[in-house]
């Protein structure tokens, strides 16, 4: 029953009081949708920070040699562009888009523990402060070298940097409980506020999407923090976890890293697979396809995501049969993820299409994501992926699978439900400009990098073989094209909100669901009765 | 905020702390777990 349509009136009258004024309304909010929008600001912050650090990065990699950049300042920046992008964009956006839709979409006044909805976000600027300070603390006097271990933080390397590694780690700590407790709050939530007679097979995929998305955080972002603080303990306390002199060993953290981070990437991806379940029927006018299917599709992810994790280790020297198991594992991933994409194509076949902006967009990341979903299945396969590890191919793959599956499909969302959220509707010429440069520049900037690293171009070095120059001007130059084009996208919303045109409760003819039903932008307390569904 | 039944709050509380112990949970086992299973796979190497 994803296209629930009200029976019973749904009370905005009820609204006894609006929105308190001042600071206050934001340093004291309960309220779902505020607390939605300080996540979104929060994030698109982050990502114009994590943004800046990536067109530094491609600045030195325009030409071979050293331009501008210290080689540590240079492991720095990739450092703190992916913990910045997966930590302070993708991550709180989604939470962001959480907060703000599945009470509207299961008909809950609000989530069920909105004091620690509060908690949540707020521990997020501090997360955040500390996550820069890991960044910018080597540049004082006293404050050692700078962290040049990516965001993958392996020992011994993460051992020997200065102190800027224990601010990352309490960030990581930080980043982790607020996610936790996010988490923990959307699973209350769903189990416990959904609107009478909502089913759990009746809820909107988004819903189960991030549903699944809580469970998976619990079970791996504990192991992350638990990993973190043996680093923590071996830097300072004498213990030799990681440490092959003391007895420890340093590929144990590999596991404990890769636990979290494998699934990571389902958890970045998932939420926006379930906004595209949202926009594809609405665009296609047609139910979404296959309901069941990827309400199982996304189970089975989540459990095969979670023991497959050491396919991003096959080079440590594994027996063959554990490296056969986790690329079979790996392979076998595929098919869920597969059956997903298929399921919006099905939706798709012969629907009444029309492609606005959030519809252009999910036909980009369905061909984009399989894209990088391919590039995948070579890098799953052992002996190839021993001739692609660390190379310029697996920057290409990993951005092909988390700018549309993750990025993208938050932009779609944006689009999608901006006018719900403000009561304006963009302007649809700008978005479809936005659409088109950002997705051109995209390719451009990432295509290239298959090749370079195929023919044996390392990643995470500052300087190349004269033989890349080429295509690494070429990325460099859409890279350039791509990072501006998301000064149109801050544009867009600003000028929706101060500018757009008043919309309707319903914005888009073939949209369903219970947050339709309500007014644009909603009443600042919405379902303080919970609606009766139509059967 | 918006008010809420007495006993949906109970409930609600009572889901989150079960939440917060299997995270707990999570945390602590990840540990000797991990260390147990990485020693495994190393001593399996060739």
């Amino acid at each position: 029953m994803t296209a629930t349509t009200l029976a019973a009136d749904h009370d905005h009258e009820h609204e006894h009081h609006g929105a308190p004024h001042g600071i206050r309304r934001w340093l004291y909010s309960t309220n779902h949708k505020d607390i939605g929008t300080m996540y979104l600001v929060f994030a698109l912050t982050m990502l114009f920070m994590g943004g800046a650090s990536a067109m530094l990065i491609r600045m030195e990699l325009f030409m071979p040699g050293l331009q501008l950049l210290e080689p540590d300042l240079y492991n720095n920046l990739v450092t703190n562009h992916a913990l910045l992008m997966i930590f302070g964009a993708v991550m709180p956006a989604a939470a962001g888009m959480a907060n703000w839709m599945i009470p509207l979409m299961i008909g809950a006044p609000d989530m069920a523990l909105p004091r620690m909805n509060n908690l949540s976000f707020w521990i997020l600027p501090a997360a955040g402060t500390m996550l820069i300070l890991s960044f910018v603390v080597p540049f004082f006097p006293g404050g050692g070298t700078q962290i040049n271990t990516g965001w993958t933080l392996y020992p011994p390397l993460s051992i020997q940097v200065g102190m800027s590694m224990d601010f990352l780690i309490f960030a990581i700590h930080l980043l982790g409980i607020s996610s936790v407790l996010a988490s923990i709050n959307i699973i209350v939530t769903i189990f416990n506020m959904r609107a009478p007679g909502m089913k759990l097979m009746e809820m909107p995929i988004f819903v189960w999407t991030w549903l699944v998305t809580a469970f998976l955080l619990i079970l791996v972002v504990p192991v992350l923090a638990g990993g973190v603080t043996m680093l923590l303990f071996d830097r300072h306390f004498g213990t030799s976890f990681f440490n092959a002199a003391g007895g420890g060993d340093p590929v144990l953290f590999q596991h404990l890293f890769w636990f979290f981070g494998h699934p990571e990437v389902y958890i970045l991806i998932l939420p926006s697979f379930g906004i595209l379940a949202s926009i594809v029927p609405t665009f296609s006018r047609k139910p979404l396809f296959g309901y069941n299917s990827l309400v199982g599709g996304m189970i089975a992810i989540m459990v095969i995501g979670m023991v497959v994790w050491a396919h991003h280790q096959y080079t440590i020297g594994m027996s063959l049969a554990a490296v056969s198991y986790f690329m079979i594992g790996t392979i076998i991933i595929s098919i869920p993820v597969g059956l997903m994409v298929f399921n919006y194509m099905a939706t798709m076949w012969k629907g009444s299409m029309t492609f606005e902006t959030p519809m252009l967009f999910a036909v980009a990341i369905l061909l984009m994501f399989s894209f990088g979903g391919l590039t995948g299945i070579m890098l799953a396969v052992v002996p190839a992926d021993m001739q692609y590890h660390d190379s310029m191919f697996v920057v290409a793959h990993f951005h092909y699978v988390l700018l549309p599956g993750a990025v993208f499909g938050l932009f779609a969302g944006v689009f999608y439900w901006l006018p719900k959220w403000t009561g304006h509707m963009y302007n649809e010429r700008l978005a479809k400009i936005f659409f088109w440069v950002n997705v051109i520049s995209f390719n451009v900037t990432f295509f290239p990098q298959h090749f370079i690293g195929l023919a044996g171009m390392p990643r995470r070095i500052v300087d190349y073989n004269v033989m890349f120059t080429e295509f690494n001007v070429l990325s460099s130059v859409a890279a350039f094209v791509f990072g501006l084009s998301h000064l149109l996208f801050l544009y867009i919303i600003i000028d929706t909100v101060r500018r757009g045109k008043q919309v309707e409760a319903k914005v888009w003819e073939g949209a369903k669901g219970l947050e339709w039903e309500l007014p644009s932008p909603p009443p600042y307390h919405s379902w303080t009765t919970p609606p009766v569904l139509a059967r | 905020m918006t008010q809420t039944d007495p006993q949906l709050r109970r409930r609600n509380l009572r889901a989150a702390w079960l939440l917060a112990g299997f995270a707990l949970f999570m945390a602590v086992t990840s540990v000797p777990f991990w260390k147990g299973l990485a020693n495994l796979i190393a001593a399996s190497a060739p």
